[in-house]
């Protein structure tokens, strides 16, 4: 769990700095409720990952699926929201 | 320049094709902040998924917002009616009931039948899994120290050196000293809780099941059985309650006799702990009597003492250990500072949550949203409103199971490991009832619980 952890701040700590790094250069530019989308769809993220995890680690398997199958499910609509609306603009602005 | 500043420079210079690329010195940089972030996050033990069982350091909840003190015990507040509630006589109880064994078990006692059943299933061309002689060995023999020994003694037993006492008299510390002393020497002997509560003699048999009275006694200064009584000091105020968590991996094979195991390891615990905190309490210069279920009742004993509420299935619901657990008493003369009851929001959930009820085989624990006055068979103490559990089905069940069922027990919500998702759904649930269906419904969707019915209890002797 702890390896999943340090994973998952690890992956964190890059995706902050490069947005931050595209924000600042002006190659990504946010709306005010692009970044509650994506602090929501990064909460959700976290709380899919940290659900599964615990659940493997508890003997739960089940619980894992059906945190995948559902809460995964949630994220995937989000994720594609997200990219939709904020990232799929961007990238044609930068072409 | 060395080759990573060449390198940089050349990865800045390189025209950025498609605006949102990731270069190597961004990388570098990126996860440098991660490495710390990482390390942060997994130093912070955000997510502890050990189980609570696995040891001592895990035992603490996580989000630490799930318990209050109260200055009255839920079964007044939320239950009505205690005060109702005549002491009651041990000769009563399902397991003594000579009426239920008239109507049931052939007029003899239900452990006659049940052992045909064992016999019964051990002679099947395959014993059904769970039933098999080495599950039922393993059930009996785990009982070993709470029958074939005198942990239960009334009087000392020979572990404390009493003869200390004549020169350098007894132990003599404040309420609240005591309290926290009794509290580490209980840790100190195996896993659970331990919580202290005034005597409230409602609480205690009018008689034990052989029909001998248990009286509070002014006249006597030591705690005393004959024939004709047993006689209790009216000085012993202090009760010791220990809250004993049962071995975990087998909870998901209830009802079967493997699962029995873990009861009879949990008896086997009690009487051990009671034993232990009976002589230390001895060894310090005052009397004390352990307790297992005989004597007085364990789960009223438990919610004064501030250890748990009072469930659906009767039982005691502990915030720690769940329902998966057994307790012992120990009363004495110490004076120890009592603890406060406590609330969860256990009664409350228990209102939609139906878990124990839906895997009672014998139907005996109630469906109805709301506890009643309504008793449910001879053995229930009629007077309060509560959920009443038939205890005379549920016995039936077990003789015709051929081993003690604990269903109720292993698949209440509240015996999950803590984890941050129970500890947060324990925590929200204890502050508002708002969301309990939908918790009560996720934890059928997500399939936490679980019987003998969807688990092979082979696995376990195989893992
Ligand atoms: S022990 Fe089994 S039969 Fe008895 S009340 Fe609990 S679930 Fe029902
Ligand atoms: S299983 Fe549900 S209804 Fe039964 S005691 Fe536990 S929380 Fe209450």
């Amino acid at each position: 769990m702890a390896l999943l952890m340090w994973l998952v701040g690890l992956f964190t700590g890059i995706a902050g700095v490069k947005i931050y790094g595209w924000v600042k250069e002006g190659k990504l530019e946010c709306q005010w409720y692009h970044w509650i989308i994506g602090v929501l769809w990064y909460l959700l993220g976290m709380f899919v990952i940290g659900f599964v995890g615990v659940s493997f680690a508890e003997g739960e398997p089940q619980a894992a699926g059906m945190a995948i199958l559902i809460f995964g499910g949630v994220f995937l609509v989000v994720t594609v929201l997200l990219y939709r609306f904020v990232f799929a603009k961007q990238i044609k602005t930068a072409a | 320049m060395s080759i990573q500043d060449r390198g940089d420079k050349m990865a800045e210079k390189q025209p950025d094709k498609k605006g949102l690329t990731l270069s190597r010195r961004d990388f570098l940089k990126s996860t440098g902040i991660a490495g710390l972030t990482a390390g942060a996050v997994g130093a912070s033990s955000f997510i502890n998924s050990k189980p609570a069982f696995a040891g001592e350091k895990t035992g603490q909840p996580i989000v630490d917002f799930t318990v209050k003190e109260v200055d009255q015990p839920k079964y007044k507040t939320f239950f009505e009616g205690s005060e109702n509630l005549k002491r009651f006589h041990q000769a009563n109880e399902a397991f003594k009931n000579k009426d239920l064994a008239k109507k049931n078990f052939d007029g003899k006692p239900w452990f006659v039948k049940y052992e045909e059943t064992v016999m019964q299933k051990l002679t099947m061309d395959k014993p059904p899994a769970g039933y098999t002689l080495i599950d039922q060995t393993l059930a009996n023999v785990s009982w070993t120290s709470y029958k074939t020994t005198n942990f239960f003694s009334w009087e000392p037993i020979g572990a404390a050196n009493l003869k200390r006492l004549e020169v350098v008299g007894k132990w003599e510390g404040t309420p609240e000293e005591n309290n926290k002393i009794v509290k580490k020497a209980a840790q100190m002997w195996g896993p659970g809780e331990t919580g202290v509560a005034e005597v409230n003699e409602q609480w205690f048999y009018s008689h034990e099941a052989n029909g001998t009275p248990i009286i509070f006694s002014d006249k006597h200064d030591k705690p005393v059985q004959t024939k004709e009584a047993w006689y209790i000091p009216k000085t012993m105020k202090s009760l010791i309650v220990m809250v004993i968590p049962m071995y975990e991996p087998v909870r998901k094979y209830v009802p079967s006799a493997l699962a029995g195991g873990a009861v009879g390891t949990g008896y086997s615990l009690m009487a051990e702990k009671a034993s232990k905190m009976a002589e230390f309490l001895r060894g310090l210069g005052y009397n004390a009597i352990p307790m297992g279920n005989e004597i007085g009742l364990s789960v009223p004993m438990a919610i004064d003492a501030g250890l748990g509420e009072l469930g659906r299935h009767g039982l005691l619901v502990n915030p720690k250990w769940g329902s998966w657990i057994r307790i012992s008493k120990v009363l004495t003369d110490m004076p120890i500072a009592p603890d406060k009851p406590i609330d969860f929001g256990v009664a409350e959930f228990c209102r939609t949550c139906m878990k124990c009820a839906e895997n009672c085989p014998s139907e005996s624990i109630s469906f109805d949203k709301d506890p009643s006055y309504e008793i449910k068979c001879p053995s229930n103490n009629p007077g309060m409103k509560k959920w009443y559990v038939d205890t005379w089905s549920c016995l039936t069940f077990w003789t015709e199971n051929g081993a003690g069922c604990t269903n109720c027990q292993g698949i209440c919500p509240y015996n999950k490991p803590h984890t941050w998702i129970h500890d947060v759904v324990k925590g929200i649930s204890a502050k508002t009832t708002v969301f309990n269906s939908t918790f009560a419904a996720l934890d059928d969707i997500l399939g936490y619980g679980g019987t003998v019915d969807e688990n092979n209890p082979e696995e376990w002797w195989k893992s």
